[in-house]
């Protein structure tokens, strides 16, 4: 006992320094390895750094919208031809195939929301302004949802005039006497500044740009930076820096080949974007040339355009072109008022953050640079999936989402909200909310311009729905001053009265509209395919009440008044289900059976039974009853349940605009007045080995016309041309 | 004292490999506030297939000698939907699509109106069996159906099979009815049950001549479906 006592008390001290010895290495190895993923993070992280980042950037999407003009009258209709492009690639090979058109009033109210389809990057048609816009500046926007992860100033942005057709006075605007410009007065959106660095971009020569980093902190010690720099088309590089003396400059050779624009982003050496900038090299000028016969035209005259690329845009491929022949307002400069695709696609918008200060000794040209892209974390972009995520980009279908809310406004989680529209046949689409009340729907074009009926099965009777809207979050434009020139305001009283006098005379292109017609689905979305019985109430006697029909002309259908139940026998083990039948009315779901009890024989059309136990989804259906009541267009909602109404709008006009031929006999009479201020629009201007041409009829009106051309070819350069004619009595 | 403190070391040591485990684990959190983590859903809502639900019976599956096992495919949804990595069989002797309802207490068929078709995966080849829902009325059927027919040869004129298993008087037996349809190229459809070419020159009346000399020049010989698909692929290259 003793011995053992002995060599125990021996072992003890041997024992604790071995532990004392492990637990301090577990200690060191720990520490080591805490820190390791630190030390190891700037070696290894810049390449998949510049993938992520061209994913990111590849991601955004760029787009322009070719209007037939930049003033309008209320009610006027809007030609629109949209553009979009990869953020990175500047090709038209966008994920999204919706575009998103917004036009925001003076108080950052949208007033006109539209929704229309890409095809291979673009969109055309066209929309009318609502007649209750008052005079004043619009901001007509336009993007895409997979843009909603970036920054709102990518958003396509551009003022537009509008007068209201019966403000004869045009009084919602004040006269300012002292800007002679005319122009509406440039507010810079994007103010935001690095408070950290300073970053101006100067072009060599043409040849290689020089950037230069200066650091706003003076007197700092040497800073280990990681410039990554990439421009449209050019695969991202990275270049290791040292900040000395508070500024360095770097000398990169550039292919200016593709496109204007390039995008830097500085990481420090925790690989946190520290600044980021996109530059634009100033355009260099038309793309396009056009050439008309000759310069001032009387009025009815026949013009003739030609337009001419450049040989290096002919070499580029497919060119797709829109034309725009419009009145130029007072003030209006023939290029540089527009948008201009070239510096839209690029980066950046027309009131985007202006800066002129260059470099002091510079003598190369001079870069614009444009807004920034957004919070953005290098960290996040590595160790994340995805950095795209708060918007799914909509490549096949529209997404709309939700919220089911109580009272109280607090959400509802796990709540089967019930998605049908009217229709000719039953369809449904269910979504569970989750823990933030949330659900979305992916609708195919089946949808389009349909009433969609939300419905929550929540059992709380005063939950409310509510459709989330794509605006939401945005950043608020600035507001737009209401002032205008005298100048201005004769030219839109009479913009005014011309529209009043095209009314008068039916030529305003709402009414010669051709719509476009409703999208013919193929396979109708019928989510119970064939019913297993359907029938007709007119075949039989007349019945009063859903109990007398169900007793008498609906085999394996059972409806208790007192419990207020249907129920279905199911069709292979010929038992009554447990659980209550799905309902539908009128192809929407219904699932109040005492509103159906009302109905008569006469009342009810037809009524289809499915008599199996169905699973949609994870959703449990114990048969269908579907009854279709002899009311046309006629569904009525269950004012038990929560909900909601949606207009599900597209637009799907086409209109033409009203261009007259007067080389005809069948011409308009001189009688006639014509008083069109858009002379010309055409959405696809055809391109032959680099030449087209275009051909239109002035107007009555006298005064100088713009003819603007933009474009974009398959490898997506930018092309825009522009000329002015003059038309006198 | 000291020997107090050599009995408190083991402690600090763990506390001390608890923190330097604990300070980048936290750092690497907040770093980790990725904007995926917001409030929206970053997951595309997906599309649903409306299945009938049965008892689960004795499952047999066909003896047919290539559907007869379980196996991957899509289907393809009348609303153009795609849905990928379904576990599933075609079920021959009631000309239905059974996918895995991962329970064994039902077997979950899919609504065949509610589709367009599918596509079963070959268990030991890339080949995809291509199955598309079609309204025929073939040889023996009294009317028009909506049955599955597989799809042998797609192109100027299309070769498809109905391959339906019957009952035969004596129990536990199925027998192989299989009826094959060809779409020709003005949109019309034809059937017939044995592959010969007597059967494509009644088909092709038109063509019948050219048909006899390119048979006879090529050596072609039509017994069975392999031949009869080169046959059509063949023809769809003249």
């Amino acid at each position: 006992m003793k011995a053992e006592n002995k060599i125990s008390k021996k072992q003890t001290p041997r024992t604790g320094r071995v532990q004392k010895f492990s637990v301090t290495r577990l200690a060191i190895i720990c520490l080591l390895a805490g820190t390791f993923q630190f030390r190891v993070y700037p070696q290894l992280r810049p390449d998949s750094f510049i993938q992520k980042l061209e994913c990111y950037y590849s991601g955004m999407e760029r787009v322009y919208l070719h209007t037939d003009r930049v003033d309008y009258v209320s009610g006027d209709e809007v030609f629109f031809k949209g553009y979009v492009v990869n953020g990175l690639s500047f090709k038209p090979d966008t994920l999204c195939k919706i575009l998103y058109i917004a036009i925001k009033n003076s108080n950052n109210q949208v007033v006109k929301f539209i929704r229309v389809y890409l095809a291979q990057g673009s969109c055309m048609g066209s929309f009318p302004l609502p007649d209750t816009l008052s005079t004043g500046n619009y901001y007509i926007t336009a993007f895409t949802n997979n843009m909603r992860n970036f920054s709102h100033e990518l958003y396509f942005k551009e003022k537009i005039l509008v007068a209201n057709l019966t403000d004869e006075n045009l009084l919602s605007m004040v006269t300012n006497e002292n800007d002679s410009s005319g122009r509406p007065n440039k507010e810079k959106v994007n103010s935001r500044t690095d408070n950290l660095y300073d970053i101006k971009v100067l072009l060599n020569n043409d040849k290689d740009i020089i950037i230069n980093i200066q650091s706003v902190i003076k007197n700092r010690q040497s800073v280990p930076l990681y410039l990554i720099c990439y421009s449209g088309g050019a695969p991202p590089t990275g270049i290791p820096i040292v900040l000395a003396h508070d500024s360095v400059r770097v000398t990169l050779p550039i292919r200016r080949s593709l496109l204007g624009a390039i995008h830097l982003c500085l990481l420090n050496s925790a690989m946190d974007i520290v600044c980021q900038r996109t530059f634009l090299f100033p355009v260099s000028g038309d793309d396009i040339s056009v050439n008309t016969d000759t310069r001032v035209y009387g009025p009815r005259q026949k013009v003739h355009v030609s337009l001419d690329l450049s040989p290096n845009e002919q070499r580029s491929g497919k060119v797709s072109l829109s034309a725009s022949v419009s009145r130029k307002y007072p003030g209006q400069a023939v290029n540089p008022t527009r948008v201009g695709i070239q510096r839209c696609l690029t980066a950046c918008s027309e009131t985007g953050d202006y800066d002129n200060a260059g470099f002091p000794d510079s003598t190369g040209s001079q870069v614009i640079p444009c807004d920034e892209s957004g919070p953005l974390s290098g960290q996040n972009i590595i160790q994340g999936p995805m950095p795209i995520c708060r918007s799914l980009p909509e490549t096949r279908g529209y997404f709309i989402s939700g919220k089911v809310i109580d009272k109280a406004n607090r959400p509802l989680p796990d709540v089967c909200v019930y998605l049908s529209a009217p229709d000719s046949m039953a369809n449904l689409k269910y979504d569970f909310t989750d823990e933030n009340g949330r659900f979305q729907f992916r609708l195919s074009r089946f949808y389009d311009n349909k009433n969609l009926i939300f419905q929550a099965r929540s059992g709380d009777r005063e939950s409310r729905i509510e459709i989330e809207d794509k605006f939401n979050g945005d950043e608020i434009l600035p507001a737009i001053a209401k002032q205008i020139q005298p100048d201005l305001r004769s030219y839109l009283t009479l913009s005014r009265l011309v529209s009043l006098v095209n009314k008068i005379y039916g030529f305003s292109p709402g009414n010669l509209s051709t719509p476009a017609g409703t999208y013919k689905h193929q396979n109708l979305p019928g989510f119970y395919g064939i019913p297993d019985e359907t029938i007709y109430t007119s075949d039989y006697a007349e019945l009063a009440g859903f109990n007398e029909i169900s007793k008498n002309i609906l085999p394996g259908i059972h409806y208790s008044p007192n419990t207020n139940r249907i129920r279905v026998t199911d069709l292979v083990s010929h038992k009554l289900f447990k659980d209550d039948a799905l309902l539908f009315l009128n192809n929407i779901p219904f699932p109040d059976p005492a509103y159906i009890s009302k109905l008569n024989s006469r009342e009810i059309r037809k009524i289809e039974l499915k008599k199996n136990h169905l699973r949609l989804g994870n959703l449990d259906i114990y048969g269908i009853v579907s009854i279709t009541t002899t009311g046309k267009d006629v569904y009525a909602i269950d004012p038990d349940q929560s909900s909601l109404v949606y207009p599900n709008d597209v637009s799907i006009r086409d209109a033409a605009l009203f261009s007259p031929e007067y080389g005809d006999a069948g011409a308009l009479p001189p009688t006639m007045p014509d008083f069109r201020q858009t002379l010309y629009w055409n959405p696809s201007v055809e391109i032959q080995n680099g030449k087209g041409s275009l051909e239109f009829y002035t107007s009555d009106i006298s005064g100088i016309f713009i003819i603007d051309v933009e474009g974009i070819t398959q490898d997506g350069q930018p092309l825009s041309g522009h000329a002015t004619i003059e038309v006198t009595q | 004292m000291k020997k107090r403190m050599k009995n408190k070391f083991p402690f600090n040591g763990y506390l001390l490999s608890l923190v330097s485990c604990l300070i980048p684990t936290l750092l690497y959190g907040q770093i980790r506030d990725c904007r995926c983590h917001d409030d929206s859903r970053t997951k595309e809502p997906d599309e649903k297939i409306t299945f009938i639900v049965l008892p689960s019976g004795e499952v047999k599956l066909p003896r047919d000698e290539v559907f007869a096992q379980w196996r991957y495919g899509r289907i393809f949804l009348n609303s153009g939907e795609i849905i990928p990595g379904e576990f599933m069989y075609y079920d021959g002797l009631t000309d239905q699509l059974i996918v895995d309802s991962k329970s064994p207490d039902y077997r979950l068929m899919v609504d065949k109106f509610t589709i367009l078709g599918f596509d079963l995966e070959s268990l030991n080849s890339d080949q995809v069996y291509r199955f598309r829902r079609m309204n025929v009325r073939g040889k023996t059927m009294s009317e028009f159906q909506d049955v599955f027919l597989q799809v042998l040869v797609s192109g100027k004129n299309s070769l498809y099979v109905y391959r339906k298993m019957v009952k035969t008087p004596e129990p536990g037996k199925l027998d192989r009815y299989y009826c094959y349809f060809i779409k020709k190229e003005d949109g019309s459809m034809v059937s017939f049950t044995k592959p010969s070419r007597h059967t494509l020159y009644r088909l092709f009346p038109e063509k019948k001549d050219l048909f006899r000399n390119l048979f006879r020049k090529r050596h072609v010989r039509i017994r069975n479906e392999v031949q009869l698909m080169n046959s059509i692929e063949m023809l769809n290259t003249l």
